[in-house]
């Protein structure tokens, strides 16, 4: 839809022309009266994501305070057949703009498949695909920071298939198969054509009953990481989540526990292959209407150097004033493994969130 | 090109790890693995998942054999309930939503997409009551006849009493307003005949062959509902006019069709919880206008109604705002004997 800017294709340029007019044409025939011109623009959310940081942390040094995300998010039925998804993030740095994620989705194929195509999270665990401003607390697990390559984790341009799968007893089981270019920043980094990345996962959810339900992950990728050509980076990951809502007292109280481990598996130059691994525990009990109280504790080792392992615990406080706002506190000490020996980091994280516009599915 | 290239890769992976089984060397020491032995994660958790994958996505057989009865999955209870008076034995009903649960706060749990995904029928309350858990649902559920352009979609709301309607431009100062009206009309038994007649041309349009069924089964609730009409708008007739407060607006049909004026609510704005100095407002709105109840729906905390109602003359009254709020109210008519019923009754003591 460049055509008006470039137009060096010139045949091209004749055609969108025809079809432009045909459409104005037909647009002022049936429609005179009604602006139809905004009813299939897409629905529009803006989510703002403030993040301050309060003490000293000499290995993860964060700004005192900064709008570190702004999301802009993009959502239409395209035809009959499918859907758009478009997240479009800003940094607080100039120039940082990056499209988080934008995929087709293809939800009326036969045989139960459902296709998405395009640039999106890649569907390892939990962590690395939920958005930000969706997750418990208001940093990055380190084992995300060091075994996915650091905040945005594996997301790609790539294609995925995902199929449920009939089982007896109620319970849901979805297999993706997912392909991806193989670039993933701090992570994988393709060289040639021949480098994609292969990942799979499979989740298994059961309702154990009205107000309590279990879910277990299961995924695996492969990429050439890195170190270089030919030196392949290898991920495998299991999570469990044990939700607990009574469906009476639902707006009140919950509960969600849930833990993700990863093993990472990292082809060095030096003809070694590193094996490192971590994992993350979170607890969420919601307090009253409006508040949740969270406790998380971290474990990773570096994936360049498995002697060395972060830990780190964090408790965590959050206000919503609404469904559209929040306020978090996050009491942090992050135990760093250096080289050099260990450091210590006690912050306090202040988080500020707010949405605007289309009203989003309620986070699960 | 590209499914091709990763199908060579994924066969030489599976090679490589074939052979690395084989070898089964003993854990090398951690982190410091060798090439050779790298096998670890490459053995056992990969080959798993990924012939699993595979095999689960290319042999996994379609569950879309059509049963003898025609499925029918509702959001509300409410519509669960009428589409089993109308259908009869020949569907099968499920709500997704209990009635003793807020209908703007249910989850989008995983196995509501199997419902979904079986589902001949859907039965929506539609004016974005469910924006925030159905549409994901639905593009998970693989099911085109109930997405809103398939046959089997139905929206309860059209040709319905819908109150509330903005009509100047709503924002969020508002609360979590609803811009197409309020989405609680199922409590006005007038709008249960619309809903139960459409749910009726629905089940004839989508099972022909159970034509005289569902219009002989719509005519028995029909002249159920008329008689129940008549026994509800007895039973308040004298407390007619009369002034209430409620928690949540979920009561205006309610209000309209059984002659109550509804004059305040709890919260402040749709969906924010009671503060202290609405609650101050809301004490001496009631002092001075003598308001005798407080209309609560049962999945709310009774703390802050309990406390205006010490601080004044009135009542709390819980009552299910759906079917299944509580055990009495089992269906559609028996949720209006109980709500009818308890109101009268608090009204009657307040005389």
């Amino acid at each position: 839809m460049k055509v008006e800017k470039s137009g060096r294709a010139a045949p091209r340029l004749v055609v969108f022309a025809e079809i432009f007019s045909f459409v104005l044409a037909a647009g002022s025939a049936s429609a005179q009266t009604a602006q139809t011109g905004n009813v299939f623009n897409p629905n529009i959310s803006v989510i703002g994501n403030a993040l301050g940081f309060v003490g000293h942390n000499p290995v993860d040094n964060q700004p005192s305070l900064a709008l570190k995300e702004s999301e802009i998010g993009l959502q239409a039925i395209v035809d009959p057949f499918a859907r758009a998804d478009f997240f479009v993030t800003f940094g607080s740095q100039k120039g940082d703009v990056g499209i988080e994620e934008g995929y087709i989705t293809f939800l009326t194929l036969p045989g139960d498949f459902i296709v998405k195509a395009g640039k999106f999270k890649g569907a390892f665990g939990k962590v690395n695909t939920e958005h930000p401003h969706v997750r418990q607390y208001a940093d990055t697990p380190l084992v995300m920071l060091n075994l996915l390559g650091g905040e945005d984790g594996i997301n790609d341009s790539g294609i995925s298939i995902a199929r449920l799968i009939p089982m007896p007893s109620e319970i849901f089981l979805e297999a993706t198969a997912q392909v991806f270019q193989g670039t993933s920043e701090n992570l994988f980094e393709a060289h040639s054509r021949n480098d994609v990345e292969p990942l799979f996962h499979l989740k298994a959810y059961k309702d154990l009953s009205e107000s309590t339900n279990l879910e277990l992950g299961g995924s695996w990728t492969q990429g050439n990481g890195t170190a270089g050509p030919g030196l392949h980076t290898t991920l495998a990951g299991v999570d469990v989540s044990f939700r607990w809502k009574p469906l009476r007292q639902g707006l009140y109280r919950s509960l969600l526990v849930r833990g993700e481990w990863m093993q990472s598996e990292r082809e060095m130059a030096a003809g070694t292959t590193v094996r490192a691994s971590g994992w993350y525990a979170l607890a969420q009990y919601q307090l009253g209407r409006r508040w949740n109280a969270g406790y998380r504790h971290d474990e990773s080792d570096h994936a360049d150097d498995a002697t060395l392992r972060d830990r780190g615990d964090s408790a965590i406080l959050t206000f919503l004033p609404s469904e559209f706002s929040m306020v978090r506190t996050q009491l942090r000490q992050n135990r760093y493994a250096q080289p050099t020996g260990s450091v210590t980091a006690t912050e306090l994280l202040v988080q500020l969130q707010f949405v605007i516009g289309a009203h989003g599915a309620h986070p699960f | 090109m590209l499914m091709k290239m990763n199908r060579e890769r994924k066969k030489e992976d599976l090679l490589r790890r074939v052979r690395g089984a084989e070898a089964s060397a003993p854990p090398a020491p951690r982190g410091t693995a060798g090439p050779a032995s790298a096998g670890h994660l490459q053995r056992n958790l990969p080959l798993l998942s990924f012939s699993l994958s595979l095999f689960l996505l290319l042999v996994g057989s379609s569950s879309s054999a059509l049963g003898a009865k025609l499925k029918v999955v509702t959001t509300l209870s409410d519509f669960a309930s009428l589409a089993s008076t109308i259908g009869g034995d020949r569907v099968e009903t499920e709500s997704l939503a209990k009635g003793y649960q807020d209908p703007h706060f249910v989850e989008p749990k995983p196995s509501f997409v199997l419902k979904l995904h079986a589902a001949d029928v859907l039965i929506v309350a539609g004016l974005e009551l469910e924006i925030g858990y159905l549409p994901p649902l639905l593009d998970q559920a693989r099911n085109e006849k109930i997405r809103p352009t398939g046959a089997g979609y139905l929206d309860a709301s059209a040709g319905c009493d819908i109150l509330d309607r903005p009509t100047a431009q709503v924002t969020r100062a508002m609360g979590d307003v609803h811009p197409y009206g309020n989405p609680h009309y199922w409590l006005d038994p007038n709008n249960g005949r619309v809903i139960a007649r459409a749910i009726s041309a629905k089940l004839t349009a989508l099972d022909p062959a159970g034509a005289a069924d569902y219009a002989k089964n719509l005519a028995d609730f029909e002249t159920r509902l008329k008689a129940g009409e008549a026994r509800w708008a007895a039973r308040l007739a004298p407390f007619k006019g009369a002034k209430i407060v409620t928690y949540h607006s979920s009561w205006p049909n309610f209000a309209k069709a059984f002659g109550l004026d509804v004059v305040g609510f709890l919260e402040p704005k749709p969906g924010i919880p009671p503060s202290p100095q609405h609650k101050l407002e809301i004490i001496n709105l009631m002092n001075a206008q003598k308001i005798p109840i407080i209309l609560m729906e049962v999945y709310f905390d009774r703390k802050d109604p309990d406390f205006v109602a010490s601080k004044t003359s009135s009542t709390v009254v819980v009552i299910p705002p759906s079917v299944g709020g509580e055990p009495a109210a089992k269906d559609y008519l028996s949720l209006f004997d109980v709500d009818v019923e308890k109101i009268a009754a608090a009204l009657e003591k307040k005389k």
